[in-house]
Parts: structure tokens; C-alpha cells; sequence
């Protein structure tokens, strides 16, 4: 187990900046997951670390040691792909115990290991079957097995999901959460997907375009986004965003009125509040607007209203119905807003 | 596909298949059972005026021609001209193994019977050529992947050069060089110690040189096609390998070697066919003394003012049978491959 720092890490290509100036420390036995849009310099950070790609400038520990100049290899890191990366000549038990082969691992520790390992993930009926036999999910669990043989200091895990159906990342997801609480090996997680952010993460770090936007836990995350890129990113839907102007606590902009914001603020602002955090209005609401959709969701009704020019998402009761074009009034508490810098994007107040 | 449609498809191909591959090979089989008309011979009687008469063989020119014309083909032969000196030399073989000194005289006497000789260098040129050039051709490959991509196109252009070069140029430019004035066979002679030594007496250097040439010449192929096999090659399945702790070596053993596989039995397949039709570096390197093939037996039986067609068409079928059974595991594999991917 280790403890991984990052400090002043940068990736440039001629022009190009990849990753610009990343700090982080990682505790150990840490679950982090990097989470951004693609291109947002994530995988690139992530490979620095395991040392598939030089960083240009800064300097990356892992436990006590320096490992800028070390190999892949003598960094005692695992890592799982997107596209598993497995030995396709191997069967599975020859690919789990790749590594200890190829590390010199007396061969009396081999059986051992890779049984043990197999079975955390349920892979003993495969072991003589080779990755072509197996389904996307099997191959994964095949990557992770390999990756927790050798027992290494840290887990990267290079969005592992992404190539799985959608009732598998659940069930697969579940089994990488329990993996972490079995094996409590510091974990550096990338992927685009916030909701393997939220329920996987111990901290979350969002990026974009090379830049660190927040870090912090999910919850934090979640409920005090650093800024609208944050903003608009975490949460499915994503956070409504209207711009309009404050003024004495009063936000205005057309068909929206929020009363009751902190009146330190002044001038042109975003307003952001969560679909789920609105209401339908008994009387008069906050937002007095005709439906633009109504979509079912089954656990909720996802109303799209048009107000000042944004298409906000306003989440209601499963059972609650209305037509399109019908004038529906919202009530948003002031408590649920946020407010950001209308030039800058970033938070305004705690 | 409708079947109508399928035949229009490939009617052409099988059309040329048939006129350019399964004609010509019955042609030969047919030339083959036949040889030259012996020549119509006549007895004249010639008298001189102060001499008396002699009588004298003499070739009937005319009756001859008519001969040829009556029976294009030549004269039946059968299976005679497989089984003669000149081919599979049974009756030869069997005195030879009856009544000789050891492996090594039994060596030196298959050796002058022009078919083996022909055909033991053909095999030696084949199953030393062909692994040596897939090394040298994957090694190069390997070699160029890792280089920065400014330097690639040059390597590329070098390292296929003797590919581009005309093999009878090529061979010529080694034999010339190899010569005891050439800078090569002046060095040989330099380093031995030994003023006779030449590529023309020595058929050991001869042997040498011809499949130094063999490997020289067919490594750029093996380079061009391990070399796109190597863009191919999954980067996450070889940086797993980094990480798992594998090194350059263990990488292309356990994730390249694999990879390249089916690639690999392609190549051998096209060298091995390739290599066992080898003529032009004898010719180049006037090396018929110390070392022949079947493909210059054929030449040889053709050239001249005597063309020898059923000799000719003899090594021929010989050669496509040696084909045959030289791809056959090949060809087994693959078929065998095909048969497990269709179930």
C-alpha cells in the first residue's frame, strides 16, 4: 500500500497542454476517481503515474520513493484497461499468472496466488478458457484478477467499464467497490462517467483541459460545485444553469424570480440549482413557464421548461402528468441555489 | 449471393486459372512422357573413283523432319525419362548405396547426379533461407518500430533496397565482389590466408555466398510485412505487458511473437514457394559447377541448341510435387485453422 503525490506534474506536446501544473496527494488506501470529459487530460495523468507517458515537468511519488525516471515495471503499480489488455494466446489462468512469471515469483507461490485471486473474481470455471471464449465482463474480472496477483502498491484502473453493457458496469462496478473495501489498496480510478465518480470515489478529482476544476469527496462534489464546468458536468441531470442578474438577495432573469439569496452579491450572475431541489408550486412559483417536454423516467417526471433562453429540468412526482405547452409554476427554495461568476464561472460565497 | 451472380463473379478468375495454370502443368505432364524422336539414320553406299565403296551411316534429314512433323510430341516414353540419370536416377541410387565407402562417398556420388544435386541445394536454400530471412526481416522491423518517426523513412527506403535491386544485378554486384578481385573475396583470401581460395573453386563459399544472397534479398519482404503487422500489434496488451513487469524481450516473445503468428505462416508460405524456385543468383553468381536447382535444371534442359522439353517438363512436374509436399503442413495448418474458426 502506498501513498501516491503528485506536484507540479505538466504534459505538454510541442504546444499542446495535456495536464498543466496537477498537485495532489493520495492517501493511502484511497479510492480516487479522475473524472472529466474526453480530452480532459485524465488518461494522461493516469499514464504519467503508471509511467507509459514522460512528464514534461513536476515530480511523482509513489510511498517514498521518486519514480519520474523508473520503468513501468519498477513502479509496483497494476493497472486495468478499457480494453482489458489481455494475453489473447493465453488461457485465463496463464494470463492471471503473467505477472508473477515474468517477475521471477517462485513458482511454488504461482497456484496459490492466482487461485486466490480468480476467486475474488469468481473466475475458477474459466480458468482454461482463453479471452476470446469469454464475454466482456469475464475478460474484465480476467484484467482484474491480473492486476491484484501481484499484490502491487496501487490500482489504475483506465475507465474498465466503458466497454461493458449496461447491467454489467453495474454488477462489475460493485465487485471493483468491493475489491477496494477487500484489498484497501490505493486506487486512482478514470472516468467520464459521474455516476462510477459518485458511488466508487472516496474523493473525486474533475478536470478539464488539462486543469484540476475541484477536488473533493462526492458529496462535496455534488452539493458545492467549484464552478459551472463542475456544475454542468456532476449530476444526472446535469445542474440548470440561467444566467440573469442580482440584486439585494433578488435573482431576476426572464420568466424566473428567486428571492432570498445572500444580498453580499451584486451585478450579473449564473443562478445553477439542481432538478431535483425544484418543486411544482402550490400558488405562485419561482419560475412560471409553459412545458417544453414531459418524459417519464419511472421513478420520477422529468419536466423541460425554456427560461431565459436555457432549457432548464425541473424532476416531479412519477405520477404527475401534463401537456405539453401547458403553463406549469416551480418553486425553487433559495437554499438549493448557487450562484456563480457569470464572467469567470467560479462559485460565489461558501 | 445467387449462384448466377457468383459464377459472373469469378467466372474470369477461373477462366485465367485455367488457362494459365491447369493447362500449362497438363502440358508439361503430357511433354513429359515423351522425348525427342531418335534421328532416321540411312546407309549409304559412297564409291570413289580410285577408291573403291564404303558404306556409311548417314541422318535421313528429310525422313527425320517428316518424323517430327507426323509426331509433334516426340517419341513415348512413359515414366522412362523420371526414372533416367537424369532425374530420379533409381538404378544410379541403387549402386550407389550397394557398393560404396560411407555417407560421405555416397554424398559425393548423389552429388553428381544432376536432379539431387539440383534438389538438395533447392532444400538447403529453402529451409536455411527462409527462417533466416523472417529473422533478419522481423529483427529489422523491430529495429525501425522503435525509431523515431523523422528517421523512419530513410531506414525504410535502405532497408528495402536489395527488394528493389534486379536479383541477377544483385547476385551479379555479390559475385563480383566476391571474386578474388573484389573487395570481399580479397579480404576472405587476406583473412584465411590463402591465396587459391575463390568462390569458383570452393563450392563450400559458393554455398555460403549463395545463401548469404538468399537471406540478403529476401529479409526486405519479411520486413515489409512484420513491419505493418507490427502497427497491429494491441498498445494495451503490450503496455500491460510493461506493467506486469515484462521485458523488451518477454513483450515480443509473450505479446509480439503471438501476434504475428498467422502473419508469420503467410510469409514462410510465400518465402518457401519463393525460395524453392530459386535460379537467378546461379545464373548471377555462375555458380552451376558448386551448386544447382531445379529451376536451372529446367533452364539448362531449355537452353541450348538441343532443348531437352521432355527432360524439361520431367523436373518440372518433380518441382510442383516437391512444392506440394513442401507446403503441405502449411497448408494442413491453415486448413485446419479455418475448419475450427467456421464451427
Amino acid at each position: 500500500m502506498a501513498q501516491i503525490r503528485l506536484k507540479n506534474i505538466s504534459k505538454r506536446w510541442n504546444n499542446f497542454v495535456g495536464v498543466d501544473n496537477f498537485n495532489l496527494d493520495i492517501a493511502d488506501r484511497e479510492f480516487l476517481v479522475l473524472l472529466g470529459p474526453s480530452g480532459c487530460g485524465k488518461t494522461t495523468t493516469m499514464r504519467m503515474i503508471a509511467g507509459l507517458e514522460d512528464i514534461t515537468e513536476g515530480e511523482i511519488w509513489i510511498g517514498d520513493r521518486m519514480v519520474n525516471k523508473l520503468e513501468p515495471k519498477d513502479r509496483d503499480i497494476s493497472m486495468v484497461f478499457q480494453s482489458y489488455g489481455l494475453y489473447p494466446n493465453m488461457t485465463v489462468y496463464e494470463n492471471i499468472r503473467f505477472p508473477l512469471k515474468v517477475r521471477k515469483v517462485p513458482q511454488d507461490q504461482h497456484h496459490e496466488r492466482v487461485m486466490k485471486a480468480a476467486a475474488m473474481v469468481e473466475l475458477e470455471p474459466f480458468l482454461e478458457r482463453r479471452p476470446a471464449a469469454l464475454s466482456g465482463g469475464q475478460r474484465q474480472r480476467v484484467a482484474l484478477a491480473r492486476a491484484i496477483v501481484r499484490e502491487p502498491n496501487a490500482f489504475l484502473m483506465d475507465e474498465p467499464l466503458s466497454n461493458l453493457d449496461a447491467k454489467l458496469r453495474v454488477s462489475t462496478r460493485a465487485q471493483i467497490k468491493n475489491l477496494h473495501h477487500t484489498l484497501k489498496t490505493t486506487t486512482i480510478y478514470v472516468t467520464h462517467d459521474q455516476i462510477e465518480a459518485m458511488t466508487l470515489a472516496d474523493r473525486v478529482v474533475v478536470m478539464n483541459k488539462g486543469l484540476v476544476q475541484q477536488v473533493g469527496t462526492p458529496m462535496e462534489i455534488y452539493d458545492r460545485p467549484a464552478n459551472t464546468f463542475v456544475a454542468g458536468f456532476i449530476g444526472s441531470p446535469a445542474m440548470n444553469l440561467v444566467p440573469g442578474s442580482v440584486e439585494n438577495g433578488v435573482f431576476t432573469a426572464q420568466g424566473i424570480r428567486i428571492e432570498g439569496l445572500p444580498s453580499t452579491t451584486k451585478g450579473p450572475v449564473t443562478l445553477g440549482f439542481r432538478a431535483e431541489d425544484a418543486t411544482l408550486a402550490q400558488g405562485q412559483g419561482q419560475i412560471e413557464a409553459p412545458i417544453y417536454s414531459v418524459e417519464l423516467l419511472g421513478e420520477a417526471t422529468m419536466l423541460s421548461m425554456r427560461v431565459a433562453g436555457e432549457l432548464v429540468s425541473i424532476k416531479v412526482a412519477k405520477d404527475y402528468r401534463a401537456e405539453i405547452g401547458e403553463t406549469a409554476a416551480i418553486a425553487i427554495p433559495a437554499a438549493a441555489c448557487h450562484l456563480f461568476d457569470q464572467s469567470t464561472g467560479t462559485r460565489i460565497g461558501a | 449471393m445467387p449462384h448466377k451472380t457468383f459464377f459472373a463473379f469469378v467466372m474470369p478468375s477461373l477462366i485465367a486459372m485455367v488457362l494459365f495454370i491447369a493447362l500449362p502443368i497438363v502440358s508439361v505432364v503430357v511433354q513429359s512422357l515423351y522425348v525427342a524422336h531418335d534421328r532416321v539414320m540411312v546407309q549409304v553406299e559412297n564409291c570413289q573413283p580410285f577408291g573403291g565403296c564404303s558404306t556409311e551411316l548417314r541422318v535421313d534429314a528429310a525422313a527425320t523432319a517428316e518424323l517430327q512433323a507426323e509426331q509433334p510430341l516426340g517419341k513415348f516414353n512413359g515414366l522412362g525419362t523420371y526414372f533416367n540419370r537424369a532425374h530420379l536416377a533409381f538404378d544410379e541410387l541403387g549402386v550407389i548405396l550397394q557398393t560404396n565407402r560411407g555417407l560421405g562417398d555416397i554424398w559425393n556420388r548423389v552429388l553428381n547426379l544432376p536432379f539431387y544435386k539440383g534438389l538438395i541445394f533447392t532444400l538447403v536454400y529453402c529451409f536455411v533461407v527462409t527462417p533466416l530471412a523472417m529473422a533478419l526481416g522481423f529483427g529489422i522491423a523491430l529495429a525501425v518500430n522503435a525509431l523515431p518517426k523523422v528517421t523512419k523513412g530513410p531506414i525504410i527506403f535502405f532497408s528495402l533496397l536489395p527488394m528493389i535491386i534486379t536479383p541477377l544485378v544483385g547476385s551479379l554486384i555479390l559475385y563480383w565482389m566476391l571474386s578474388p578481385n573484389g573487395i570481399l573475396g580479397a579480404t576472405i583470401q587476406h583473412l584465411f590466408n590463402d591465396p587459391t581460395l575463390s568462390l569458383r573453386a570452393s563450392p563450400g563459399l559458393t554455398w555460403i555466398a549463395l545463401l548469404l544472397y538468399g537471406v540478403w534479398t529476401n529479409g526486405p519482404f519479411s520486413f515489409v510485412v512484420f513491419y505493418a503487422g507490427l502497427q497491429t500489434v494491441p498498445a494495451d496488451t503490450l503496455e500491460s505487458a510493461m506493467i506486469d513487469g515484462a521485458s523488451r524481450w518477454e513483450r515480443i516473445r509473450y505479446v509480439i511473437v503471438p501476434h504475428l503468428m498467422p502473419l508469420a505462416t503467410f510469409v514462410a508460405l510465400v518465402q518457401l514457394m519463393d525460395n524453392f524456385r530459386v535460379f537467378e543468383p546461379i545464373v548471377g553468381f555462375s555458380a552451376e559447377a558448386n551448386a544447382t536447382s531445379l529451376s536451372w535444371l529446367i533452364f539448362n534442359d531449355l537452353s541450348g541448341d538441343t532443348q531437352q522439353f521432355g527432360s524439361a517438363g520431367a523436373t518440372s512436374v518433380l518441382t510442383i510435387i516437391g512444392v506440394v509436399i513442401l507446403l503441405s503442413p502449411v497448408l494442413v495448418r491453415t486448413w485446419r485453422e479455418f475448419k475450427l474458426k467456421v464451427v
